[in-house]
């Protein structure tokens, strides 16, 4: 395995222990990818056990993360989150609510259009008197 | 958390801006000079460096910006502003006078008071 899926392959085990992904959590990937990638770098050999001895297994790495973060800042992230789905949620239902109503409208309208066809056209051919 | 993991937390700010008071350096190497400068003995995990480094952006007190280094390389450097040296000085007045109380403490022994009372009552 080449030094970069080597590297890919640690970021992506780290980005795996996020649950909610934030902004300011994106910027830590890209500086530990940074680093991870310095470091690779430095080595004439590299394998994956090497990374996580030098950078901590993916799980402690993200855990020493948020274990940094003040409580309000993790409250608010977490609340962001949460707004966001809920926003998602009402657009949804919303969404579907009103393409139920078009269809249904549309629907009307095409029976109308049935009742309404002409069945048969009758034509009344009137002698000329002269 | 044990309390050496809280006194070691407590002293990773004021690393970090004496390490970029000497010069600008990106997250890694201030990770690896502190390990090294310190024989092993003081390991900062990148989980808690870069936290550390982001509040002190926040706060005004360090800059970064970024060096294209290699083809996939791109280091983020940091760097110390005005309000960081001010911030470091108080930090290391801070820090003398923790130590300064603590070594006063840890020179104080029981015997010391006993020979105190002794005097007192001859």
């Amino acid at each position: 395995m080449t030094k970069d899926k080597i590297t890919d392959k640690y970021i992506k085990a780290v980005q795996k222990q996020f649950k909610h992904y934030h902004t300011t959590d994106a910027r830590f990937i890209s500086d530990l990818k940074d680093a991870v990638i310095s470091y690779a770098a430095q080595q004439d050999s590299l394998d994956y056990e090497q990374l996580v001895s030098q950078f901590g297994d993916p799980q402690e790495l993200v855990n020493d993360y948020f274990s940094e973060q003040s409580i309000d800042k993790q409250k608010k992230n977490v609340c962001f989150t949460w707004n966001i789905k809920t926003i998602c949620i009402i657009i949804t239902v919303f969404v579907l609510i009103f393409s139920s109503i078009y269809i249904y409208n549309i629907n009307v309208q095409h029976k109308k259009e049935l009742d309404t066809f002409i069945q048969k056209e009758v034509t009344i051919l009137k002698e000329d008197p002269q | 958390m044990n309390n050496k993991s809280n006194f070691r937390r407590g002293s990773v700010e004021l690393l970090i801006l004496h390490l970029l008071s000497q010069q600008d350096y990106y997250g890694y190497e201030i990770s690896t000079l502190i390990r090294e400068q310190t024989d092993g003995y003081l390991n900062i995990p990148v989980g808690s460096l870069y936290p550390a480094l982001y509040k002190l952006i926040d706060a005004g007190y360090i800059s970064d910006y970024k060096k294209q280094v290699g083809r996939r390389q791109v280091n983020v450097y940091y760097h110390l502003e005005d309000s960081g040296r001010t911030h470091l000085q108080q930090l290391l007045e801070d820090y003398y006078a923790t130590a300064n109380a603590i070594q006063q403490v840890l020179k104080y022994t029981v015997t010391q008071e006993e020979e105190g009372g002794d005097n007192d009552q001859g």
